[in-house]
C-alpha cells in the first residue's frame, strides 16, 4: 500500500540535477536538507538511528520490571512530545512511524527509513508532521493495511533480537490497537482475560504467529454464536486459541 | 401352473401369513414364560422329528428355552420347513419367501435377546470361555444332557453336536473349553443366515474383551498382581479369544478385525501395557529362558511380540527395554545370549533397522569392552612390576584389578551423575586403565559412571569372644558402598554428613546406601538412631568389629528406596540381583567398575509408571520435527490436515502423535521459521528454504 521503495521520487527527478542530499530542495517535493535536519535533531548522538533508546514504547520499564510513565526526550519521545502524542497511550504514534517505515530494528527508525518516509508522506517540517496527524486514525485503513500494520505493531515492540514479546506488553498493545470496533469487545477483552488468568507457563511468550492468528480468528469468529462452530480437530490455529476457545466453553457452562 | 396370480393370491399370501404369525408366537413365547398358542399341532411334522419339547407343546405350557436350546429348536425348524418345502414340491418362489420368513421370525428378531440372556446367551458362554477353566464344569455336565436329550433323536444337518468334547489344553497351558465353543458355533451358524444379526456376536465380543482386559488393567493399578501376571493374562486371553474366532465364528474377517481392535483399545489405555510387557520380556531373558532350545525360545518370544504389535507407543516399550537390557548386560545377567539375540532380531523385523541399531550397539560395546579388557590384562603383565605407582600401600601392596565395561553414550540409557570420590587405590587403578584405553583410542573421552558397579572388598575382622583367630570377609558390594566402608578404615565412627562430604555421593543414594550396610541381618555399620531411617545430618555410624556372617562371601543387598525414606518415595529402585555363585575369590582385591550407569533413576524412566517417561517425550518432539521438515521440504506446500496425517502415517511405526503435539511442533518450526503460513490460507503451510 504504501508502494515499493523507489515510488513518486525518482520518476520526478530532473536529469542533470545533482542528486546529493545538500543544499537546496529536490524535485520530489520536500525540502531534503530540511527533512535532515529534522532526524539529526532528533537523532541519539552518534547513530544514524532515532531511537528509544531501549524503551518500550507502550511503556517505560524501571529496575524492578514495573511500567512506568516517563517524560524522557529521547529519539522518538521528542518527536512525539512536539505532536502532543503520548507514545504510551496513544496508537497513532506507532501508525506515524509505520507509515514512516521503521522496519529494521525494533524501536528505533534509521536514517534511510526516515528519509524515505518522509519522501512518502511528503513532510519535511514538524509542522507538516502535524497536519498527518489526525490521519494517523487505524480506522482508515482497510483490512489488508491494517493487517500489515499489526504485524509491524508486533515486530517494532519486540526487545532487541528477541522474536517473542511478553504476555503483559501483548496485552497492553492488543488494547491499544484493537479497539474502535476494528474486533469485537467482546472477543478482545475475553482474550485478554483469558491471556492473563493462564497458569500456562509456554504462554508467557507470545510468537508472532499467535499474535496474526488472534487477528484473522477475531474475523472468522467474532461472537459466541460463531464460535460454536469451532472445530479443534481440524483446525490449523495454534494451540493457543484452541485453549482460548475452551477457556471460553468452560464459562459458558458456569454461567 | 397356470394361473400364478391365484396362487399367490389364494394360497401363498396366506400360507405365509400363518407361517409367519405361527414363527412369531412360537418364538416370542420360547422366550419367556407365555403358554405356546394351539398351532401346537403342527409342529409334529411328517418326517417323524420328535423331541421332548414338542411333546411338551401338547401337555403344558411352553417352558422357557435357554439360547441353546433355542438355537437347537430353531435350527430344527429350519430343517423342518426346508424339507417340508421340498416333499411338498413348493415352487422356488415360496420357498425361499418362506425361509426368509421363518430367519426374520427365528433369528433376527431375537438376535439381541439372544446374546443378551442371562446365564445362557452368547455373552455368557463368551464369559465362561474367557474365565478360568474350573468355573462351570458343573453347569457344563447338565448342560450337556439337555443338548444330548435335545438333539440326538433327530436328523441335524450342518455341525451338529457330536458330544461333549471336553476341554482342550494348549502348548501354553491354556485351557479351552471346547464345548462351548461348539456352542457359540452353532449360535454363529444359525445368525450367519441374517447377516446383519452377526453385528450382534461381534458386539458382544468386543465387550468381552474390553471388560477383561480393563480388569487386567486395573490389577496393575491397584498393584495386586506383578507385571508378567499382566502379561500372562492378556496372552492367555489372546489364544482363547482367537480360538473363538477361528473355531466359533467360522475365522471371519469382521471377527477378526473386531478382536484386533478391542485389544488394541485396552492395551493402549495407558503406557502400563508397555512397562508390563518389558519386564515380562526382562524376567524372561534373565531366567525363564536359560538353557531352553531353539523351539522354546522362538515360542516365547513369538508371543511377546504378538502383543508388542498391538502397542500404539512402541517407543515407550524400547526405553524401558532398553533400560533393562543395559542392566542385564552390566550385570552379566543374561540367561541366554542366543535368546537375547533372537528378541533383538524380532523387533529389527516388526520395526526396521532404525528401532534396534542402538541396541545392537549395546551388544557390541560389551564384546568390544571384553576384547579390551583382555588387551589390558597383557598390557598389564608386560608392565615391570617393581614400577611405584603399581604398588599401593594403603592396598597392603597389592594393586586393586578393575574389570571395565566402556560403552558408547549415544547407544545406551542416558545417565549424567557426577562421579563419587573414590577409595584411593581404585582411582589409581581406574587412572591406569584410563590412560591405556585413551593411548590406545586417542581422541575419546571417558567419564566414569560410578552409580554403577561394584566391588569386593576384604574385611579383616577381629577374633570373636572366646577364640584368637582373626577373621576374613570377602564383601560384594555396590561402588558407593564401598567409597563409605573404605572410610571406616581411619575412623570408627562417622556422621551422615561426613561421610556425605567425603564421598559426594547423591544424597538419595548415599541414604539408601548407608541403610543396606546397617540392616539387621548385615550389620556391618552400627546406626545412630532407632528406627529404619536415618534421623538428619548428626546420626552416626559405627564400625561393628562384631559384624558375623556364615558366609566367607557376602553379598551385600540393597535396600529399596522406599524402605531407606521410610516410604516416602515415588517409584522402587530394584534390589541387586541374586548372589553371584562361583566367582573366583581375587588374591587382591578385584573390583568391576561400570562406566556407564543403567540404574532406573535416570531420566524419569520409572517403572511402573502409567505416563509416558521424559526422555521418550523428547525424542518424539526430535522425531515430530524431523519429519515434519522432511515432508514439508519435499511437498513445499501442504495444507494443516494433510500433513498431520502424513506425519502420523509416517511415524505409526513408533508411537501415536495426538494431533495437539504435532500442532506445537509446527508451531515451534513456524517460529524458527523453516515454515510459514500461506498468505492466502492460513492453513496452509509452506517450506522456507
Amino acid at each position: 500500500m504504501w508502494g515499493s521503495p523507489s515510488s513518486s521520487n525518482s520518476s520526478s527527478r530532473r536529469k542533470g540535477v545533482s542528486s546529493s542530499r545538500r543544499g537546496g530542495s529536490s524535485s520530489s517535493g520536500i525540502n531534503e536538507s530540511k527533512a535532515e535536519k529534522l532526524f539529526e535533531d532528533l537523532c541519539d548522538d552518534d547513530d544514524n538511528a532515532a531511537s528509544m533508546e531501549g524503551e518500550i514504547l507502550c511503556g517505560v520499564v524501571d529496575d524492578n520490571n514495573n511500567m512506568i510513565a516517563t517524560t524522557s526526550s529521547t529519539g522518538i519521545c521528542k518527536l512525539c512530545e512536539q505532536l502532543s502524542m503520548d507514545p504510551l497511550e496513544d496508537v497513532r504514534v506507532l501508525v506515524l512511524l509505520w507509515k514512516l517505515g521503521a522496519n529494521k530494528k525494533p524501536a528505533e527508525i534509521q536514517k534511510e527509513e526516515w528519509m524515505e518516509g518522509c519522501h512518502k508522506l511528503q513532510v519535511d517540517s514538524i509542522d507538516k508532521f502535524r497536519k498527518l496527524v489526525p490521519g494517523l486514525d487505524t480506522g482508515f485503513l482497510d483490512r489488508e493495511e491494517f493487517s500489515d500494520f499489526y504485524k509491524f505493531c508486533f515486530q517494532f515492540n519486540r526487545a532487541g533480537t528477541h522474536k517473542t514479546l511478553e504476555k503483559d506488553l501483548v496485552v497492553a498493545l492488543l488494547k491499544m490497537c484493537l479497539v474502535g470496533g476494528r474486533i469485537t469487545a467482546h472477543r478482545l477483552d475475553t482474550f485478554c482475560e483469558f491471556l492473563e488468568t493462564t497458569k500456562d507457563e509456554g504462554y508467557s511468550k507470545i510468537t508472532l504467529d499467535q499474535w496474526r492468528s488472534f487477528l484473522d480468528f477475531s474475523y472468522e469468529y467474532p461472537d459466541a454464536k460463531a464460535l460454536k462452530a469451532y472445530d479443534e480437530g481440524m483446525s490449523a490455529w495454534p494451540v493457543l486459541m484452541d485453549e482460548y476457545v475452551e477457556y471460553m466453553e468452560n464459562l459458558e457452562k458456569k454461567k | 401352473m397356470d394361473n400364478i396370480p391365484v396362487y399367490e393370491r389364494d394360497f401363498e399370501e396366506s400360507f405365509l401369513g400363518e407361517s409367519q404369525d405361527f414363527y412369531r408366537m412360537e418364538s416370542t413365547s420360547r422366550l419367556s414364560h407365555a403358554v405356546s398358542g394351539s398351532s401346537a399341532t403342527t409342529t409334529t411334522t411328517s418326517d417323524g422329528n420328535s423331541n421332548d419339547n414338542e411333546h411338551d407343546n401338547n401337555s403344558k405350557p411352553a417352558a422357557k428355552y435357554s439360547a441353546m436350546e433355542y438355537v437347537h429348536r430353531a435350527r430344527s425348524r429350519l430343517e423342518e420347513e426346508k424339507s417340508r418345502a421340498n416333499h411338498l414340491d413348493l415352487p422356488t418362489q415360496t420357498k425361499s419367501a418362506l425361509l426368509r420368513i421363518v430367519e426374520t421370525e427365528l433369528i433376527e428378531r431375537h438376535a439381541k435377546t439372544l446374546v443378551e440372556m442371562e446365564g445362557s446367551g452368547f455373552a455368557s458362554i463368551l464369559k465362561v470361555v474367557a474365565g478360568s477353566p474350573a468355573v462351570g464344569s458343573v453347569a457344563m455336565a447338565s448342560a450337556n444332557n439337555r443338548m444330548v436329550g435335545a438333539a440326538g433323536g433327530g436328523t441335524l444337518t450342518g455341525s451338529g453336536v457330536a458330544g461333549p468334547r471336553g476341554m482342550t489344553s494348549s502348548e501354553n497351558g491354556v485351557v479351552i473349553d471346547r464345548d462351548r465353543i461348539a456352542d457359540l458355533a452353532a449360535m454363529y451358524d444359525l445368525f450367519s443366515r441374517v447377516p446383519s444379526s452377526v453385528n450382534h456376536l461381534r458386539n458382544a465380543l468386543g465387550e468381552r474383551i474390553r471388560l477383561d482386559g480393563r480388569s487386567l488393567v486395573r490389577d496393575q493399578e491397584t498393584n495386586v498382581a506383578p507385571p508378567a501376571s499382566f502379561v500372562k493374562g492378556v496372552l492367555d486371553m489372546r489364544e482363547r479369544f482367537a480360538a473363538v474366532v477361528s473355531d466359533a465364528m467360522r475365522g471371519e474377517k469382521k471377527a477378526q478385525k473386531r478382536m484386533r481392535e478391542a485389544f488394541e483399545d485396552f492395551l493402549n489405555a495407558d503406557a502400563r501395557a508397555a512397562n508390563c510387557l518389558a519386564v515380562y520380556v526382562d524376567e524372561l531373558l534373565r531366567v525363564g529362558l536359560r538353557g531352553a532350545d531353539e523351539r522354546k525360545v522362538g515360542r516365547e518370544l513369538d508371543r511377546v511380540i504378538v502383543i508388542f504389535r498391538y502397542l500404539a507407543d512402541k517407543d515407550v516399550f524400547e526405553a524401558y527395554y532398553k533400560n533393562h537390557l543395559a542392566k542385564r548386560l552390566l550385570g552379566n545377567k543374561s540367561g541366554s545370549e542366543e535368546a537375547e539375540r533372537a528378541m533383538v532380531s524380532l523387533l529389527k523385523a516388526e520395526c526396521g533397522y532404525q528401532f534396534t541399531s542402538k541396541l545392537e550397539g549395546m551388544f557390541n560395546d560389551m564384546r568390544i569392552s571384553k576384547e579390551t579388557a583382555e588387551k589390558y590384562r597383557s598390557h598389564k603383565k608386560g608392565l615391570i612390576n617393581a614400577s611405584a605407582d603399581v604398588r599401593d600401600a594403603e592396598n597392603g601392596g597389592k594393586p586393586v584389578d578393575v574389570e571395565v565395561s566402556v560403552l558408547s553414550n549415544s547407544h545406551w540409557p542416558s545417565q549424567n551423575v557426577e562421579p563419587c570420590i573414590l577409595p584411593t587405590a581404585v582411582k589409581a587403578a581406574m587412572d591406569r586403565f584410563q590412560k591405556y584405553y585413551l593411548s590406545t583410542y586417542t581422541g575419546r573421552k571417558l567419564s566414569w559412571q560410578t552409580s554403577t558397579g561394584g566391588g569386593e572388598i576384604r574385611a579383616n575382622l577381629p577374633p570373636l569372644k572366646g577364640s584368637s583367630k582373626l577373621r576374613r570377609h570377602d564383601l560384594s558390594v555396590t561402588t558407593y558402598q564401598m567409597c563409605i566402608l573404605v572410610l571406616f578404615n581411619t575412623r570408627d565412627t562417622l556422621t551422615l554428613k561426613q561421610i556425605r562430604e567425603e564421598t559426594h555421593i547423591p544424597e538419595d543414594e548415599l541414604r539408601r546406601h548407608l541403610v543396606s550396610l546397617c540392616t539387621p541381618k548385615h550389620r556391618i555399620l552400627r546406626k545412630g538412631s532407632k528406627g529404619k531411617g536415618i534421623s538428619g545430618d548428626d546420626d552416626t555410624f559405627t564400625y561393628n568389629a562384631d559384624y558375623t556372617s556364615k558366609m566367607t562371601r557376602v553379598k551385600v543387598p540393597m535396600v529399596s528406596m522406599r524402605d531407606a525414606t521410610g516410604g516416602a518415595a515415588s517409584g522402587s529402585a530394584t534390589a541387586a540381583g541374586g548372589a553371584k555363585k562361583g566367582e573366583p575369590a581375587a588374591s587382591g582385591s578385584a573390583g568391576t567398575a561400570g562406566a556407564l550407569s543403567a540404574s532406573n533413576r535416570s531420566g524419569g524412566l520409572v517403572d511402573g509408571s502409567s505416563t509416558v517417561p521424559v526422555a521418550v517425550e523428547e525424542d518424539r518432539r526430535h522425531l515430530l520435527e524431523a519429519a515434519i521438515v522432511r515432508i514439508m521440504k519435499a511437498r513445499k506446500m501442504l495444507n494443516h490436515n494433510d500433513l498431520v496425517a502424513e506425519v502420523t502415517r509416517q511415524l505409526s511405526g513408533r508411537f501415536v502423535p495426538p494431533p495437539q503435539f504435532v500442532k506445537k511442533r509446527v508451531e515451534s518450526l513456524i517460529e524458527r521459521e523453516y515454515l510459514e503460513r500461506d498468505e492466502g490460507d492460513r492453513r496452509v503451510y509452506r517450506y522456507m528454504a
